[in-house]
């Protein structure tokens, strides 16, 4: 008999709910009209017709910043004064083999100057 | 076991607008209830239902009236679980004795029980039932609470329940079930005596 005894409580629950909400204080029924009056200007706010002047004008203006930043951010041209050398041996025209092929010639016909190993050779005056 | 569907509080006319406002009119009253049940606190509660109509006019206003029942309350569903995560959030980053104060503050409103305060000795028993229904809701958890007053309360089908609480229809029917089998305990006795 759960069920029968659940349908009643529930019944009497209901009433008693029923019964507060009818006794409901005035002041916040009132505010709750006052809410809902509200909320109801939003359907005839929603339908204003669609102005795009405002909306222009501020992605205008954000496009400006925009593009003031980039231009004040980019990357200067000139190089340091200390890699004007390395910027000269990268360059095309600097080939040695094609400018002075003696010196070339020349530079691989040289021996290598290898370092000295001398820890073997005693101290001068050790003797 | 029968869910009674509950008389509107207005009835509804034809106009687009006017029945929009006649739906809100006929809700609004439980939705506050509810929304006081879940916050303790009529001002917030004021507030919660103030947002749900005006997110459910914004959002919703075109939908087909057999819908506007689920998705108004899944609104006001949305707004609740938003109050308890910002006071969550707000709970963290407050000093201890400023905590203490918020708990103290949160306690029963004096409007919740406003009602009883002003009732005649000769329904005392009422009042006790009312007070018990009261304790008992109140203990509920959050998510049964919700389920048992949409359903049983405002009328809504487990479908429609489901839909504005955005959980399955199987576990509408076990938040029920447990709710109504807490409410059962706890105001047997109050009920028996009439």
């Amino acid at each position: 008999m759960t069920s029968t005894k659940d349908a009643e409580i529930q019944d009497r629950i209901v009433r008693q709910l029923e019964t507060e909400r009818s006794d409901l204080d005035p002041v916040i029924a009132m505010r709750l009209d006052r809410a809902r009056h509200q909320a109801m200007a939003e359907t005839t706010g929603a339908e204003k017709p669609f102005r795009p002047w405002p909306w222009l004008a501020t992605a205008g203006a954000a496009s400006l910043a925009v593009l003031v930043v980039i231009q004040l951010n980019q990357p200067t041209a000139t190089l340091p004064p200390d890699t004007l050398d390395l910027d000269l041996l990268t360059r095309a025209e600097f080939d040695l083999l094609d400018q002075d092929p003696e010196f070339m010639l020349w530079l691989t016909e040289q021996a290598v100057d290898l370092p000295i190993d001398d820890s073997d050779v005693p101290p001068e005056g050790s003797s | 076991m029968t869910i009674h569907t509950l008389p509107a509080e207005q009835p509804e006319p034809a106009d687009a607008g006017a029945s929009l406002d006649a739906f809100l009119g006929s809700v609004q009253q439980r939705a506050f209830m509810i929304a006081r049940y879940a916050t303790g606190d009529s001002d917030e509660a004021l507030d919660i239902v103030q947002d749900a109509m005006t997110g459910f006019v914004r959002h919703y206003r075109k939908k087909p009236a057999d819908q506007r029942a689920a998705l108004f309350f899944r609104s006001l569903n949305n707004r609740i679980i938003d109050f308890h995560r910002q006071r969550q959030r707000r709970s963290r980053w407050q000093w201890p004795w400023s905590r203490t104060e918020d708990l103290a503050s949160d306690g029963p409103d004096p409007g919740a029980s406003a009602s009883s305060n002003h009732r005649p000795a000769a329904i005392a028993e009422q009042s006790q039932f009312a007070d018990a229904l009261q304790a008992a809701l109140g203990a509920l958890p959050e998510r049964q609470r919700q389920v048992f007053l949409l359903r049983a309360w405002q009328g809504l089908s487990v479908a429609e329940t489901a839909q504005a609480l955005k959980i399955s229809q199987g576990s509408i029917k076990t938040h029920y079930f447990r709710a109504l089998k807490a409410l059962r305990e706890q105001l047997e006795q109050h009920h028996d005596k009439h």
